[in-house]
């Protein structure tokens, strides 16, 4: 059906067609099915715009003078507005009635509702339990860090204590040496003085001996200064100083007579005897002549620059 | 009724069986097709006429299916073409002679009162009923809503029955041909 057709159909429901338009679309009603069943159903909803209001001015005029002056007419407004009025209330009936019959077709659906709702808690509860998990590794991890660095600093220490130990044994070793070495300094002296005691006794005495003689550091005066007497005999004069401060890399002494003439300048090996550090300074004999005598120490440092440390003094005394 | 107009012609002439006959016969081969093809032809007239402002549309329908039962015997050998036809055109010329002797234009009368309406949804109620039940379905969904709510409503049941929106609205439009039928006759006969 055109547009065209939409149209003249309502203008001869209406009565608005000229009479040869009207005859042709009479006789359409008569021979085509189609046609004829265009217009009832053209005429039904042209009714239901009356009855509605949607139908207006000239065109209600029309549709009043063709519809409500027939019988038929009448019936089918009537039959339309009882349709508009009464159809919606028993639509809804029927929707209720078909909603309360389904009922049975219900379960299926809430079954459906209670299955999703139980999968709905199955993944909540697996959510929680994977939530506390997780909480609980992460405890885990924590405390297995917090442990790591516990042994990582235990570790340290003990590394710590075990260089100590190596640095202690290291000095143990180097002082083992050292005693060694002095030992057979002794060892030396030892068969020195035995050699010098046989040819004392085999032949011509020598004037072969050592005095020994210890200083403490600083400047003393009168009966406070240590006095050193020169036998006969005796070529070798050892003078042991006490050293303060056993830190530097190497010693030197330097004599200084009364004269102010310095006697010896040496490069002195360092002992330790017990606790204490001490330098030996070994003189001729023949060189250190009655009078005061000043001994000044000098460290040498990692640098090799030579500081002086403390001054010793002793007095050589008459033969 | 205005049965009185046309009687003058109902004293000379009425249709006999063997016109009824004659006229089925014309009109189908087979009887019964004939007998469905005579209740077409009678509907379609009272429309006609109907639509002409005739308010005795039933009477002048049968008084032109009577004239033409009538010259029957004298057309029936050399009529060539669709029998309606010949009855549109005969309809027309009793429709202008009812014209000339209608005495006045009928004013719109009132409207009917209330126990008419109610008579009314008696009777759809009734016809209702007697609806096949998938066709009641349809109807009920397809006239239930107005404005933009009812297109895309009757959108989407004519998608629901896999149709066209214009194939839904004739069925639709079918079931309440049926129902309006129905109910007509439900009000003429009383049976509310």
């Amino acid at each position: 059906m055109s547009s065209e057709d939409e149209r003249t159909i309502r203008r001869y429901l209406l009565q608005d067609l000229a009479e040869d338009e009207r005859r042709s679309v009479e006789e359409k009603m008569m021979a085509d099915n189609a046609f004829f069943e265009e217009i009832t159903f053209a005429e039904d909803e042209l009714v239901s715009e009356y009855i509605s209001g949607a139908l207006k001015g000239v065109e209600r005029q029309r549709f009043e003078q063709s519809f409500l002056t027939t019988p038929q007419g009448r019936l089918d407004v009537n039959f339309n507005e009882a349709f508009r009025t009464h159809i919606p209330k028993v639509a809804g009936a029927v929707v209720a009635q078909m909603a309360s019959r389904s009922r049975p077709f219900a379960s299926p659906v809430v079954s459906f509702w209670r299955f999703q709702r139980a999968r709905a808690a199955l993944a909540l509860g697996v959510m929680i339990i994977l939530v506390a998990l997780s909480a609980w590794l992460f405890v885990a991890e924590r405390h297995r860090q917090s442990e790591i660095d516990r042994l990582q600093a235990g570790v340290q220490r003990v590394e710590k204590e075990l260089a100590d130990q190596r640095n202690h044994q290291s000095q143990l070793q180097r002082d083992f040496q050292e005693s060694q070495e002095r030992n057979s300094d002794l060892e030396r002296q030892l068969a020195d003085l035995r050699n010098a005691r046989d040819r004392i006794g085999q032949s011509e005495p020598v004037g072969i001996g050592i005095l020994s003689l210890i200083l403490s550091p600083g400047r003393t005066r009168g009966s406070a200064r240590q006095t050193l007497t020169i036998t006969p005999g005796k070529n070798t004069v050892e003078i042991r100083l006490k050293v303060a401060f056993p830190d530097y890399i190497g010693y030197r002494a330097e004599v200084v007579g009364k004269s102010g003439v310095s006697i010896s300048h040496q490069r002195l090996k360092v002992r330790r005897v017990r606790s204490e550090t001490q330098v030996i300074l070994r003189l001729p004999a023949a060189k250190l002549a009655p009078g005061d005598y000043e001994i000044t120490l000098l460290g040498i440092t990692a640098q090799g620059k030579t500081e002086p440390i403390a001054p010793y003094n002793f007095t050589v005394a008459a033969k | 009724m205005n049965e009185d107009e046309f009687a003058p012609r109902k004293k000379t002439w009425s249709l006999d069986q063997e016109s009824f006959d004659r006229l089925l016969a014309w009109l189908d081969p087979n009887r019964e097709a004939a007998g469905r093809k005579y209740e077409e032809i009678r509907v379609r007239l009272t429309k006609i006429l109907v639509r002409r402002s005739c308010y005795v549309a039933e009477e002048l329908a049968d008084e032109a299916i009577n004239r033409v039962a009538r010259k029957l015997p004298e057309i029936q050998e050399n009529y060539v073409g669709d029998p309606a036809l010949y009855f549109c055109g005969v309809a027309g010329n009793v429709f202008l002679e009812w014209v000339k002797k209608r005495p006045v234009s009928l004013p719109i009368p009132a409207p009917d009162p209330p126990e008419v309406l109610e008579a009314n949804h008696r009777c759809l109620d009734k016809c209702l009923d007697e609806l096949n039940p998938s066709d009641r379905e349809v109807m009920l969904d397809y006239f239930r809503e107005e404005g933009r709510t009812k297109i895309n409503r009757r959108n989407a049941i004519a998608e629901k029955l896999g149709m066209s929106i214009n194939a839904l609205r004739t069925r639709a439009c079918r079931v309440k041909k049926t129902l309006k039928e129905c109910v007509i006759k439900c009000m003429r006969c009383g049976e509310h």
